[in-house]
């Protein structure tokens, strides 16, 4: 998705969720804006770790926010440097990181950088005093992750990662219906990310393949689990509201057979003792499927990613949904469903609906990275966020290791946290 | 049943629930800033055991019916009717004099003529017989109505004061402040939608009624609804 962006007051209208308690009820991190207006006037210092290309789509975001200033930038790699400056050009530039840590003019730090570096990027920003914006996947181990998780909670800094779903529209509305039992009891998430294209980057010397492509090299990436699999992980645990207990998987290099390190067809079922079930798969041979996280419940489906769901039997009525979604606004002069039966043979093929009336303008980074810019002016770590983006991390590595072992894993019981995937128990309402 | 619902900036609930039943559609709207969405859903959940009752006893198709051991029913033969069937038969024949034979539920008897609906006997004690076993009585186009007006004290009943029920697109109920044009009142629409599609019958000619056109009528009750829309569609077509 490029970079658009939504402002909050088209985010709330779309949700049609009104007043802040009930949108904190939805989603609790979204307390990130409580003092939006308090925190007009003020203005927080970041520094950006690894301006490369997601970097800069997220520096993107943050120079047009009044509230954030770009005022320092860290990389070794020069052509990131220079597109970097391109959108921050009066931000200091460092060739080491540690020297920006050390500039007390930097209030917190982005981290975009490989994988595998990481861990000891964020744990000696935590050290300098930075609040914490990481890249996901977090860590590169689910220790390492757990130790970043620690050490947020050590400091009481902020950490934020980027799981943008967290403050995407279309999750949110997508996660109340699910919560209130809109879809009934839900059984399975089903996660998909297929694309194809041999994720690589372009090179413009053949020594930097392994630092430009890190993705593809099991020194620094966990492949396609860590890069991908993390977002529509952190889906299926925010859908039932609870971690699975045990997890297999199978990956292979089948296509790309390229010198790459990393699978490039990796496949996870996530069991529940309970028996609900979520399941993750990512083919970059093959991209007719796409992106999607099915939801499915014993009433309904949602697909968050298309920004629709489907009812199992008979479809909403377009003339209530329209009164339901516009009730507020007065704008009803006549009744068009009038007329003669409505009979199951003449209904309409279930095309679904659009969870927000319209079809999505943007994922949830701009709103993220806004959020995190809140943050860093009022101090305060929202609700769940951190805890979430722990949580999503832990389940792509784990899912890593399943892969890796070709063995069932329970669930690494050491690297358990104080904290329950965010859910209710309305999701077990069948009706 | 599925259901959505949406919270309005006052705080008010909107519940938009549906389901099928009666061979067609039912929505239904309820809209409260006294009480919260399990309570409507209760309200609803209600609302449908009626409906579904109401279908299972009148549903001439369903060989379990009440109606439909009326139509097996022996000539001559009593039957004890229910409370609620007594109701609707009541209620038809009372229509069909209003109507002037134009709402006969017996129209789809074998060799039905205006005079067929005289051979069903509902007496005092509330029992029922026929005089021919060919009467056969059909409640397909008054049962959506009646069930408006059953429901409608189920609402009343449980405080709901904002309610829209759409029974199949042709037969509405609306409660006080909901959209659209109708207010505490009923909508109903008895037509063809299409030039290919007959389903009435002229009970005083025994022919179907062609032709795309429908008429809509507003009345407190849904069941004088579906007899006044029949009688008047019909009357158009004389």
């Amino acid at each position: 998705m490029e970079n658009a962006t939504i402002n909050r007051r088209e985010f709330l209208r779309g949700l049609g969720i009104a007043g802040a308690g009930v949108l904190a009820a939805t989603s609790p991190w979204l307390s990130a804006f409580s003092e939006v207006k308090e925190t007009a006037k003020e203005r927080c210092r970041l520094g950006i770790i690894g301006p490369g290309s997601r970097g800069q789509f997220l520096m993107n975001f943050i120079a047009t926010n009044p509230k954030a200033e770009i005022v320092a930038i860290a990389d070794i790699y020069e052509p990131s440097i220079n597109a970097a400056l391109k959108i921050a050009p009066d931000a200091k530039v460092y060739r080491d990181y540690r020297q920006l840590l050390a500039d007390k003019n930097v209030e917190a730090v982005v981290v975009a950088t490989p994988l595998n570096t990481h861990y000891g990027i964020v744990m000696d920003a935590f050290d300098a005093g930075k609040h914490v914006y990481c890249e996901k996947t977090i860590g590169y181990t689910m220790e390492q992750c757990y130790n970043m998780y620690m050490r947020h909670l050590e400091t009481g800094l902020l950490f934020f990662s980027g799981q943008q779903r967290l403050f995407d529209p279309r999750y949110i509305k997508a996660m109340d219906m699910v919560h209130k039992g809109t879809f009934g009891k839900v059984s399975a998430v089903e996660a998909y990310w297929n694309r194809n294209g041999d994720w690589r980057r372009e090179v413009p010397s053949p020594d930097l393949e392994r630092f430009i492509n890190w993705r593809l090299y099991r020194e620094s990436s966990r492949g396609l689990m860590s890069e991908l699999g993390c977002h529509q992980l952190q889906v299926g645990t925010w859908a039932l509201g609870k971690l699975p207990d045990r997890v297999m998987g199978h990956g292979g290099i089948t296509f790309w057979k390229d010198g790459r390190e990393v699978h490039d067809n990796v496949h996870c079922i996530y069991g529940y003792d309970t028996g609900e079930t979520i399941t993750y798969g990512s083919v970059i041979s093959n991209k007719f499927y796409g992106l999607e996280e099915k939801i499915m419940g014993n009433l309904g489906t949602v697909e968050p990613e298309n920004g629709k769901y489907f009812f199992e039997e008979i479809a909403p009525a377009p003339a209530f949904l329209q009164m339901l979604n516009k009730w507020e606004n007065d704008l009803f002069e006549e009744l068009p469903f009038a007329g003669t039966s409505w009979a199951p043979e003449t209904a309409n093929v279930n095309k679904g609906e659009f969870l927000l009336g319209e079809r999505p303008k943007a994922d949830g980074t701009s709103l993220l990275t806004e959020a995190f810019v809140e943050a860093v002016i009022t101090g305060k770590q929202p609700e769940r966020i951190a805890e979430e983006g722990y949580y999503a991390s832990l389940l792509c590595l784990w899912g890593f290791e399943a892969i890796e072992s070709g063995a069932i894993l329970p669930f690494p019981e050491q690297y358990k946290i104080d904290y329950a995937p965010y859910g209710t128990k309305r999701q077990d309402i069948v009706s | 049943m599925s259901f959505l619902t949406r919270t309005m900036p006052d705080g008010t609930r909107a519940l938009y629930e549906w389901f099928g039943a009666m061979h067609t559609r039912v929505d239904i709207l309820l809209r409260s800033s006294a009480y919260d969405y399990d309570y409507l859903r209760d309200t609803v959940g209600i609302m449908r055991q009626e409906i579904c009752e109401i279908e299972k006893t009148g549903n001439r198709f369903d060989p379990t019916s009440e109606v439909s051991r009326l139509n097996a029913l022996p000539a001559g033969v009593k039957h004890t009717l229910s409370p609620r069937l007594y109701d609707i038969l009541t209620l038809c024949l009372r229509y069909n004099k209003q109507t002037e034979g134009l709402f006969d539920i017996t129209v789809q008897s074998k060799g039905h003529s205006p005079q067929t609906i005289g051979g069903i006997h509902i007496d005092s004690d509330g029992t029922y017989s026929r005089d021919s076993e060919n009467i056969v009585i059909d409640l397909s186009g008054f049962l959506k109505g009646y069930a408006l007006d059953r429901v409608r004290p189920v609402l009343e009943e449980r405080g709901i004061t904002d309610a829209l029920v759409n029974m199949g697109n042709s037969s509405i109920m609306a409660m006080g402040d909901v959209p659209g044009p109708v207010r505490n009142a009923c909508l109903t629409t008895s037509g063809n939608d299409s030039p290919d599609r007959c389903h009435i019958v002229n009970p005083l000619t025994g022919e179907m009624i062609r032709g795309k056109r429908q008429v809509q009528v507003v009345t407190n009750s849904g069941a004088e609804g579906e007899a006044e829309a029949t009688r008047r569609f019909i009357s158009c077509c004389l």
